[in-house]
């Protein structure tokens, strides 16, 4: 039995406490998940913790036969990001980092910015061209740490899929990305 | 793999971990009775829960159904009208595509080889299935009083969903076993098997079906979790002759004017229904190979009763007329033997290495095959 697994054991046992040890193992992994799509610190850590809560709340209903706890884990933070990108119609944002000094200090700078720019562009390229289950896959293939299998797992997508979708997106995106780059 | 992962600085991430865990641990603290219960009472309300489900199913032969039979190995499904009616659609674009797919792959229309042909002409085929399929979604609730779930008489499955759309009948053999739908698809005399998943949670639901023949096959997504009221997308999947294609297609509505879009992977359209110089037409606006186009179709019936779609493409300065029959999914009938034969003469030059898998197309229809096509170019 994986170390999850246990601890959620212990939780259901009623060991609360235990769900502050579960939330610490994932609490980065998730927190550059949603980080990366909505930019705003402040988003992220109220979604974090709904995400966080309602993760508590199903505990009882997840079955370790079926998925990992961390791709289950994905699949609740993932529809909560997306129906909050929906829902607030801030849609994905670009451009806007509300607090720089969040991103890790870096001597090149310049090579950040650049790589700000462009990630904003891969951002508004999976936003305008990329069909939904698509922007889905490329989303969690670009800015979660999940293997293709995961990702198959998050979604309840066949691998062969993501990989066609990674394939085709990735092909989209480079295409929108060097005529945003001439405009 | 790339990941596009920005780096976030410890410190921050150190103080927001904090922050969040102990915001969540003050809500968990103070939980609902329920979860609590879940928690601390588990083994017990499992085991309280469980003999009333066993007391259930004891005392009750099916407490969805009310099926009087509870030795049936498979049972009569339920679904609300609204399920009902995206099972039907899903359904619906299953098979219809399915059963064209093979017509657009084996049947392409050949068109004279001219500097100016427009972009439309070579997707004609494809099109003229496109909008023989979609048009029905331009009438509101077109599936809302068609289809009919009832009981099957296939003892192998429990429940049968009939429809006709456009003149041709579907119907759904299905079981819905936990999440699993399993099932078989007739379009009128074709049969196809299928299998998905149906998910329901409160008010939303999904219906994912995966529809096959041989090594062809469609896979079709819908979720009501991602549309609206006054929106619904189908996200298609499917691989037929070999060949891999992806779509989206969009049904929306806003107050009576109803509309259908779809993209693929190399073009897009949008389909409407309008009033125009004194007549109904379908306008078809499309984008293939960046070129952008309009398409106006109007339906007629010519001295056989047949119906005949008339296109009038216009493409930057070029404009085409073209007629099209409406296709069909019926088998062979003698008369349509005989017409064909010169042509499967022509085809067997060409395709000799496609008889193999011709055969499988066998049970397809061929009133749409390129001899029985009308087309009129006008320059």
């Amino acid at each position: 039995m994986n170390e999850d697994v246990k601890i959620i054991h212990r939780i259901l046992r009623g060991e609360k406490d235990e769900y502050a040890v579960l939330m610490d193992r994932y609490h980065n992994e998730l927190f550059s998940y949603v980080y990366n799509l909505v930019v705003q610190v402040e988003t992220t850590e109220d979604l974090l913790q709904d995400i966080f809560l309602k993760i508590y709340k199903k505990l009882h209903k997840y079955d370790a036969k079926k998925a990992s706890f961390r791709t289950w884990m994905y699949r609740i933070a993932h529809n909560e990001v997306i129906n909050y990108l929906r829902s607030s119609q801030v849609k994905y944002q670009t451009g806007v980092i509300d607090k720089i000094e969040f991103i890790e200090d870096d001597e090149d700078i310049e090579h950040d910015v650049i790589k700000e720019e462009k990630m904003n562009l891969i951002l508004k390229a999976i936003n305008k061209r990329l069909k939904k289950k698509h922007k889905d896959i490329m989303f969690l293939h670009y800015f979660s740490g999940l293997t293709v299998k995961e990702i198959s797992e998050v979604l309840d997508i066949p691998d062969k899929t993501i990989y066609h979708a990674i394939d085709s997106s990735i092909a989209k995106i480079k295409e929108a990305v060097q005529l945003y780059e001439k405009v | 793999m790339k990941k596009y992962n920005r780096p976030v600085n410890q410190y921050y991430l150190d103080k927001s971990k904090q922050k969040v865990i102990e915001s969540v641990m003050n809500e968990v603290n103070k939980d609902s009775l329920f979860v609590r219960l879940m928690q601390y009472k588990t083994p017990i309300i499992a085991s309280l829960m469980m003999a009333a489900l066993v007391l259930l199913a004891l005392l009750s032969s099916n407490p969805l159904t009310g099926d009087p039979n509870p030795n049936s190995p498979v049972q009569p499904i339920t679904l609300s009208e609204n399920e009902t009616v995206k099972f039907a659609e899903v359904s619906y674009l299953s098979g219809t595509l399915i059963a064209s797919s093979f017509q657009v792959n084996s049947n392409q229309t050949m068109f004279l080889n001219t500097t100016d042909q427009t972009e439309f002409e070579g997707k004609f085929d494809e099109y003229h299935q496109y909008f023989n399929m979609l048009k029905v979604f331009l009438e509101p609730d077109y599936f809302k009083n068609k289809a009919q779930l009832v009981e099957s008489d296939k003892e192998e499955y429990g429940s049968k969903l009939l429809f006709e759309a456009d003149g041709v009948n579907y119907t759904l053999y299905m079981n819905v076993e936990e999440e699993n739908v399993t099932g078989l698809l007739y379009v009128n005399n074709n049969v196809y098997n299928l299998s998905g998943t149906f998910e329901e949670e409160e008010e939303e639901f999904s219906l994912d079906l995966f529809a096959s023949s041989g090594e062809n096959y469609i896979n079709i997504n819908y979720d009501s979790e991602f549309g609206s009221e006054t929106e619904s997308t189908y996200y298609v999947e499917s691989m037929i002759n070999g060949k891999y294609s992806e779509e989206e297609i969009q049904v929306s509505h806003e107050e009576d004017e109803y509309k259908v879009e779809m993209e693929n992977m190399t073009s897009s359209f949008e389909l409407t229904y309008e009033f125009d110089d004194g007549q109904y037409v379908y306008k078809l606006s499309y984008e293939i190979n960046d070129q952008e186009g309009e398409v106006l179709i109007t339906e007629s019936i010519n001295e056989f009763g047949e119906t005949i779609y008339h296109y009038h493409v216009t493409e930057g300065d070029i404009s085409r007329d073209l007629d099209r029959e409406k296709p069909s999914f019926d088998e062979d009938d003698d008369e349509d033997d005989e017409d064909d034969e010169d042509d499967e003469d022509d085809e067997d030059d060409e395709d000799d290495e496609d008889d193999e898998d011709d055969e499988d197309d066998d049970e397809m229809d061929t009133n749409n095959q390129p001899n029985q096509v009308k087309e009129k170019l006008i320059l």
